[in-house]
């Protein structure tokens, strides 16, 4: 989660890499180090050509990354229809990270989730799809700006966590497992009742 | 006369005179007039650090209407809090923003227009005392002419927020 929390202080200067992309005018940046890879033009398997029980919402296609099948979570399509977005670019890229993003409390919902739905990938890792133009990027801390205390503890709980001003535009701050663990975790909710 | 008694007395004439400048600044109230939709409403000026025009709004998700996002004041985000969505259910197109002054949060109102800043006599200045559902959003109102204006609560509309977004 990013590092905003006045009571934990950064270095006065200090900078930290995000990957940033935008989808129509809208910015969104996350930590960096949540990632280990990231793929542009990436080869994928339309999920809707597979047979099984393997709907899950924003999740259609297994990214074929270093020999083994990834879930691969739209994170761009999750973000266009929050804000109201239109499809950016054919060009997309994905970015790869452990399921530790999720923290201990979920990592094993997420885990078992994705297993019993899509046994044949990879149970370490899931993929998320984002803007056409992502890159990595050093930003400063003191460019980040904390969001007014009335929506702070809302919005991070839905995984907005902050917003950064560039020009006349806006950047968000994004937690991704806090925005995709909603999409993920419902169908547990669902079987489990 | 000695000196001594000449500056007690000059003393006593100032803080007297001050006193009287209080007492009359206390008997009269600011507040900004704002074009909420086509009805007029009233801010304490009190609460108001600025007025800005037209500045873009950046939108967020999850939030309730009358939230219509951000805005940019000095590099800091302000929540927009749209009277007309809040009052009418309706949308206000214009672009006139109240950023208030307030020591916990970042928060502008949005409204159609500024009218005027009035200075008005404590006794044209009428609280609500009943607390009905409807009255939540308004203190009190204030006589302008012939005309009543209802005068805006901050604390109310707040309240209204924290209730909205689950926080106590």
């Amino acid at each position: 989660m990013a590092n905003l929390d006045p009571k934990d202080p950064v270095p006065a200067g200090s900078t930290e890499n995000f990957v940033s992309f935008h989808i129509s005018e809208l910015g969104f940046i996350m930590e960096r180090r949540h990632f280990h890879a990231a793929i542009y033009r990436h080869q994928s398997t339309d999920l809707s050509l597979t047979s099984g029980p393997r709907s899950m919402p924003y999740i259609h296609e297994l990214l074929n990354f270093e020999n083994r099948k990834v879930v691969m979570f739209n994170l761009d399509e999750l973000l266009m229809e929050l804000f109201h977005l239109a499809e950016p670019g054919s060009i997309r890229v994905a970015i790869i990270a452990g399921l530790g993003i999720f923290g201990e409390k979920y990592r094993d919902v997420v885990t078992g989730m994705l297993d019993s739905r899509y046994g044949d990938c990879a149970g370490n890792a899931l993929a998320f799809r984002i803007g056409s133009d992502g890159a990595i990027q050093g930003i400063a801390w003191s460019e980040l700006r904390l969001l007014p205390a009335g929506l702070r503890t809302f919005l991070s709980a839905r995984g907005i966590m902050g917003c950064r001003f560039v020009g006349e535009g806006m950047e968000y701050i994004l937690d991704p497992a806090v925005l995709a663990l909603p999409s993920l975790t419902s169908p547990a909710l669902e079987v489990q009742s | 006369m000695a000196d001594s008694d000449l500056i007690s007395r000059i003393a006593e004439a100032v803080e007297t005179s001050q006193s009287a400048d209080q007492e009359a600044e206390l008997r009269y109230r600011k507040f900004i007039i704002a074009g909420i939709l086509d009805k007029r409403c009233a801010i304490p000026a009190t609460v108001i650090r600025e007025i800005v025009i037209d500045v873009p709004i950046h939108f967020v998700p999850f939030v309730p209407p009358y939230i219509r996002g951000f805005i940019n004041r000095h590099g800091e985000p302000y929540t927009v809090v749209d009277l007309g969505v809040l009052f009418e259910q309706e949308a206000t197109k214009e672009r006139s923003f109240l950023v208030l002054n307030l020591p916990d949060d970042q928060l502008a109102f949005l409204v159609s227009d500024i009218h005027e800043i009035v200075k008005v006599p404590e006794s044209d200045v009428f609280p609500i005392t009943e607390k009905l559902e409807d009255e939540r959003f308004f203190e009190g109102s204030v006589r302008l002419g012939t005309d009543d204006v209802f005068i805006v609560s901050v604390d109310g509309i707040r309240t209204r927020m924290a209730g909205d977004l689950g926080q106590p």
